[in-house]
């Protein structure tokens, strides 16, 4: 069929204009996303020196048990906090590098992809201290639980540290706070370890328990005060 | 694959005018046709979608059609026969404010003729010329659309062809 008798077909077939094109396209319905598929999306974001970091206490104590056969808990526990910190400002990048406005204004919302950044990071190094806490109790005195809670109680400290600063200083101050802040508790953690094995050891498990829970305690609530804090920036933005 | 969601709307709404033959139910139908296709991700994933939508579409105008059918007072019909004479005399009108240019006479003269002539062929023949020629939809489309083979569909269009070409030659168009 040639050129013409197309064009003459298209104008004989041709339908008065549609009246609600604009308005149907402006208000169109958004595709639905899994959750999943929304995780794996936003665990792409994630920056890939993190997951590097995390991989880290992995090897040392990787090292410490198969190759060095010495005690690494101390090295491990010490390297706690940087791991809590690279997930602790990840979850605040937006913030530090200015970008909230434009994260606000993109299709899902900023508390769902900060939520969905911690969930998959804290997902990630629960797996890894489950991973750790048999390996690093090989040379040591401790057992796997107390292992576990020795790691754990250097992790929710800094993490619960880190997250009251980043969500009382803005910008990039808040992230070399958070910096000085895992070192800090990082040297205590390294300077102490004779005080605290005794306290862990000798004193009593329950103390440790305690404490940890106290942490995550903290850690539930300064979460939520940071989910809060998103919110009232959408509204106050808006 | 990637549609212009804007283009496949206007195609959509050209083939449901077609079928209905007024102007707001085959924008209500079009729209529809969008959101079911938007409520359905997965059989987009599949990459289907012109397909998809094209048969959403036929399927809404059929259950129209038939729901006209049944409950189509006679006023209804007027209005819309009104309306439809209403774009004729319209478009009338605008021929005859056209400038006193010999081309322009012959065109809208070509134009004139070839619906008269696309009236006198049955339905079937009117929508795969309207799909393949004016909408330009892909003969695979065409062939899961209307449920069969794409030998069907070719001989079905050759048909059209050679009819409306026989039509055109009564009306005196070589």
């Amino acid at each position: 069929m040639n050129r013409k008798m197309k064009e003459a077909l298209r104008e004989a077939f041709e339908a008065p204009a549609p009246a609600h094109r604009q308005d149907f396209f402006e208000n169109i319905p958004q595709e639905r996303v899994s959750l999943i598929s929304f995780m794996l999306s936003q665990a792409g974001y994630i920056r890939k020196r993190v997951l590097v970091i995390s991989l880290f206490p992995v090897l040392l104590s990787l090292a410490g048990a198969c190759v060095l056969d010495f005690d690494m808990l101390w090295a491990i526990s010490a390297f706690m906090p940087f791991l809590a910190l690279s997930a602790v400002t990840e979850n605040f990048r937006s913030a530090a590098y200015g970008m909230e406005e434009l994260e606000m204004s993109a299709r899902f919302s900023l508390k769902s992809v900060v939520l969905a950044r911690m969930g998959i990071l804290g997902a990630l190094h629960l797996v890894l201290l489950c991973l750790l806490m048999p390996l690093a109790c090989i040379h040591s005195i401790f057992t796997v639980m107390q292992t576990g809670v020795y790691l754990m109680i250097s992790y929710l400290l800094a993490d619960v540290t880190g997250l009251w600063i980043l969500r009382n200083l803005r910008g990039k101050e808040g992230l070399y706070a958070c910096m000085g802040a895992a070192v800090c508790i990082s040297s205590l953690y390294s300077l102490l370890r004779v005080r605290l094995i005794r306290l862990l050891y000798r004193s009593g498990f329950a103390w440790a328990v305690v404490l940890l829970v106290i942490l995550l305690i903290l850690c539930v609530s300064e979460t939520k005060k940071m989910v809060r804090q998103t919110e009232e920036l959408r509204w106050s933005l808006s | 694959m990637a549609m212009d969601l804007r283009e496949q709307y206007d195609k959509i709404y050209r083939y449901c005018y077609f079928r209905l033959n007024h102007r707001e139910t085959a924008e209500d139908i079009t729209q529809e046709t969008f959101l079911r296709y938007f409520d359905s991700v997965c059989y987009r994933e599949r990459g289907k979608s012109l397909e998809y939508l094209y048969t959403i579409a036929r399927n809404l105008c059929i259950d129209e059609f038939r729901k006209r059918s049944s409950k189509q007072t006679a006023e209804t019909w007027k209005n819309a026969a009104a309306q439809k004479s209403e774009v004729q005399n319209d478009a009338a009108m605008q021929a005859s404010e056209m400038p006193d240019d010999a081309d322009m006479e012959d065109e809208t003269l070509t134009r004139v003729s070839i619906k008269r002539a696309l009236r006198r062929l049955d339905g079937e023949s009117q929508e795969l010329l309207l799909l393949r020629y004016v909408n330009e939809v892909p003969v695979s489309v065409i062939c899961s659309m209307m449920g069969i083979s794409r030998f069907a569909v070719y001989r079905k269009i050759k048909n059209a062809r050679k009819q409306l070409k026989e039509q055109l030659r009564e009306e005196g168009f070589e």
